[in-house]
C-alpha cells in the first residue's frame, strides 16, 4: 500500500491491521458472508468495505482529531462489534494494541452538524494518508451520507422489498 | 502453427473445443489459473494462530501481482479483477475470490453470452441463429470448425515438443512456454512438467523481490488447481441460508451478550 505520510511505528500498525483476518475458515458461515447477508451486498462490495473499515480504524489510530465512517464501513464496525473475542481481544488487544470505542451520535442538528465536519476531515485525512481518494460507493458524498439514513430490518420470509424509482442525484 | 494459441486465453481455448460440453466451473477455472500464471495476480500463503495451543491455520490471499498495472484484461476476467481495480491494494482470500467469481458470472449461459459469444474474435465461429442465441446451444460454424482443428494440432504438437524441451527451458522450449502462455493448462503429457519449473521460477523471483515470501510447495500451480476445485464444488453445494444468527452461535453461550 502507499502510505504518503507515515512513520515506522505507524507503517507496523498497518502491516499488522492489513494482515488481520475477520473470517475463521472452518466456520460454515463466516463473517464476511453475514455481513454481505445483512445488508445484501455483493460479496465483492462486502470485501471491499472490509477493506475500507481496515483503512478506517487505521486513521483513528493514528490522528488526534475524531473521525466518522460512512454508513458502509459503519456496517461492518456494528457487526464486528458483535464478535467480542474477535473484536476486542484479536483485533484492539492483539493488532491495534488500545481500545477503540464505538460512539454513536446523541441525536440533534448539533451533532449532525459535528459529525458531517468529522466525516469531511475523515476523507481529507484518509487521501492525505492513502494517497489516493476515498471510493465513492463506500465513502459516498456529505449530502448522501447523512441524508439516507432510514433503515429499518425487513423480515424477508414476509415481505417483499420494492426500490423507489431513482432521484437524479444533483 | 504453435502461435494459434497465442491468440487466446485457456478458458477461451476450452471454450472452443469444448463447444457444447462447456462448463462453467472449468471456464472460471483456467480463467484464475491464467491470471496467476501471467502474474496478474499472485498468491501467498499465511498461517495464523487464533489462540495459544491451537493448531496454526492456513489462509491463502491473492492480491495484484507485478503485471497487473500494465494488463489489459478480458471481459472474462473481470469476473476476478473487478475489485482490484477499485482497490488495487486489497488481498483476498483464495475462497472468497472464488466464491466472488461464481457470484460476478452469474447463470453459466448470461456468462458465457456476454463474455465469449459477444466477442468479436469468437462470435464468426459460433453458429447464431435466433434459437441458439436464445437457447444458448454452442455449435461451431465452418470457421470455428477449421480453428478448433488448428488448435488441437497445435496442443498436440508443443505437449510432445515440450516433454523433450522442458528440462532445460531454455531456447525453443521457453519460447514455446512463452507464446502459448496459460494454454499450458490445457496440455496432457508436458502440463505437469512445466507447471513445475515455471512454479520454482515464479518462487525464485517472490523470493528475491519481497524478501520473506511464504509460497505454496513447487508444485503451486498443481496444488492451486486442486484447492479450486475443492472450493468450488463446497460452494456450489452449500446452503449459506441455513444459519440464523446466535442461536447456532456457540461464543454467546459464555459471553452474557446475547441472553
Amino acid at each position: 500500500m502507499t502510505l504518503s505520510k507515515h512513520i515506522e511505528s505507524e507503517k507496523e500498525l498497518w502491516e499488522r491491521i492489513s494482515q488481520f483476518e475477520f473470517d475463521d475458515l472452518d466456520s460454515e458461515f463466516t463473517f464476511s458472508q453475514r455481513l454481505a447477508r445483512e445488508n445484501n451486498w455483493t460479496l465483492e462490495f462486502t470485501l471491499r468495505v472490509l477493506f475500507e473499515y481496515k483503512r478506517f480504524i487505521y486513521l483513528i489510530c493514528i490522528s488526534d482529531q475524531p473521525m466518522t465512517p460512512s454508513d458502509q464501513v459503519d456496517q461492518a464496525w456494528h457487526l464486528h462489534l458483535l464478535y467480542t473475542q474477535s473484536y476486542w481481544i484479536r483485533f484492539c488487544k492483539e493488532t491495534l494494541g488500545k481500545d477503540i470505542h464505538h460512539g454513536p451520535t446523541k441525536g440533534g442538528k448539533e451533532e449532525k452538524e459535528k459529525y458531517r465536519d468529522y466525516y469531511t476531515q475523515t476523507k481529507k485525512k484518509y487521501q492525505e494518508v492513502f494517497a489516493e481518494p476515498p471510493p465513492e460507493d463506500i465513502w459516498p458524498p456529505e449530502e448522501i451520507r447523512f441524508s439516507e439514513i432510514r433503515f429499518a430490518r425487513i423480515n424477508l420470509h414476509r415481505n417483499w422489498i420494492i426500490p423507489k424509482l431513482k432521484r437524479k442525484r444533483l | 502453427m504453435i502461435e494459434t494459441l497465442s491468440k487466446y486465453t485457456p478458458a477461451e481455448t476450452y471454450f472452443i473445443l469444448k463447444e457444447a460440453d462447456v462448463e462453467l466451473r472449468e471456464l472460471m477455472k483456467y480463467t484464475l489459473m491464467d491470471l496467476l500464471f501471467k502474474r496478474v495476480l499472485e498468491m501467498n500463503t499465511e498461517h495464523k494462530n487464533e489462540s495459544k495451543g491451537k493448531k496454526a491455520k492456513v489462509y491463502n490471499y491473492v492480491r495484484v501481482g507485478r503485471e497487473f498495472s500494465h494488463y489489459k484484461p478480458l471481459p472474462h476476467e473481470m469476473i476476478y479483477l473487478s475489485p482490484y481495480y477499485k482497490s488495487k491494494s486489497i488481498r483476498i482470500l483464495f475462497q472468497h475470490l472464488i466464491s466472488m467469481g461464481i457470484q460476478n458470472a452469474g447463470a453459466e449461459k448470461k456468462y458465457i453470452q456476454n463474455n465469449f459469444l459477444k466477442r468479436e474474435e469468437m462470435k464468426h465461429f459460433f453458429v447464431s441463429s435466433r434459437f441458439a442465441i436464445f437457447f444458448t446451444r454452442l455449435n461451431l460454424s465452418d470457421r470455428g470448425k477449421a480453428e478448433k482443428e488448428r488448435l488441437l494440432q497445435a496442443l498436440g504438437r508443443v505437449d510432445v515438443s515440450l516433454v523433450d524441451s522442458i528440462l532445460n527451458v531454455t531456447g525453443k522450449g521457453r519460447s514455446d512456454v512463452s507464446t502459448i502462455g496459460g494454454n499450458i493448462f490445457l496440455l496432457k503429457k508436458a502440463r505437469s512438467k512445466v507447471l513445475q519449473k515455471i512454479s520454482y521460477q515464479l518462487k525464485e523471483d517472490l523470493q528475491r523481490s519481497v524478501g520473506n515470501y511464504d509460497f505454496m510447495p513447487w508444485f503451486a500451480f498443481e496444488s492451486y488447481e486442486i484447492l479450486f476445485n475443492t472450493i468450488f464444488d463446497s460452494l456450489c453445494s452449500s446452503d449459506t441460508e441455513a444459519d440464523s444468527g446466535c442461536n447456532s452461535c456457540s461464543v454467546c453461550a459464555g459471553c452474557g451478550g446475547c441472553s
